[in-house]
């Protein structure tokens, strides 16, 4: 068996367009009227800390006992996976006029 | 300039240190003047109570008359509602870090020659400047601010190392970000 290909890699390396995923801002994002309370500018906002332990899985206690480490690492997977979705949804709406121009 | 480049160095490296150290086991900062903290966790309940304290005397943006669409809607664009806004963040912020700093922090080491948190010298100089101190912890967070941490870079990195063990540091989620490129 080999053994490195256990080890755990957090080199997803998700790019769009050849460019990081994170570093693309999406088309069609609406401002909206919604804030989030923070507790400190240097923190992640308590409801998107608690979302993310949420999605995860995470009993309050199991998320307390995590490493800083890896909890920000649940935060940063979720904020991938959500440009993600942000990034298909304006693909969807292009490919939805493109076939309505068709029409 | 080469000073100030040392220094900025030595606040990179000393902030590194302290980024990379794994495990939950006790947490120790170096300050730039030498004076080691014990970095702790802060009680969830506090920074929530914090918050809602804040939240009531938050400002409130003024109204104004749209007449294109004939209804009042609220102008957070309006300069005084700014400047409010930037004061009340700005207060909002020191109290977390005063609360990070008197919850989060004790004190392990002090080096020769820097004056403790009760020494006449200490407490002379804060009425001096107009900054008495009533009790003890006023004392130990006034000496932690004017005295062990008097750089900026020794405030970011308290606030950093004890936010991170209480919530998630934003700092730490940029690391994992990059993380994910490599």
């Amino acid at each position: 068996m080999n053994l490195t290909s256990l080890r755990r890699s957090a080199g997803f390396d998700v790019r769009y367009n050849g460019d990081p995923v994170l570093q693309v801002q999406p088309k069609y994002t609406l401002p909206t009227a919604v804030t989030y309370g923070m507790i400190h500018p240097d923190l992640v906002a308590p409801f998107e800390e608690q979302s993310t332990r949420l999605d995860a899985g995470y009993t309050l206690p199991e998320w307390q006992a995590l490493a800083p480490e890896d909890r920000a690492r649940e935060v940063a997977l979720r904020r991938l996976r959500t440009q993600i979705s942000m990034l298909q949804n304006a693909e969807q709406q292009d490919y939805a006029k493109r076939r309505r121009k068709k029409r | 300039m080469a000073q100030k480049r040392e220094r900025d160095s030595a606040s990179v490296q000393r902030i590194e240190a302290a980024s990379k150290r794994q495990g939950e086991g006790e947490r120790t900062l170096t300050l730039s003047t030498g004076v080691v903290l014990e970095i702790k966790k802060v009680p969830s309940m506090l920074l929530a109570d914090l918050a809602v304290a804040r939240i009531g005397l938050k400002p409130k943006p003024p109204l104004t008359y749209v007449e294109a669409l004939d209804r009042t809607e609220e102008n957070p664009n309006d300069p005084d509602y700014k400047e409010a806004m930037d004061n009340w963040t700005a207060i909002s912020v020191l109290d977390i870090n005063n609360a990070f700093i008197i919850m989060g922090t004790v004190v392990v080491k002090i080096p020769k020659g820097l004056p403790a948190h009760d020494s006449r010298d200490f407490l002379d100089n804060m009425t001096a400047l107009g900054r008495p101190v009533a009790n003890a912890r006023e004392q130990y967070l006034a000496w932690i601010k004017y005295v062990a941490a008097p750089e900026p870079d020794d405030v970011t990195a308290i606030i950093r190392e004890v936010g991170r063990l209480s919530n998630v540091g934003e700092s730490d989620v940029a690391e994992a970000i990059s993380g994910f490129r490599r």
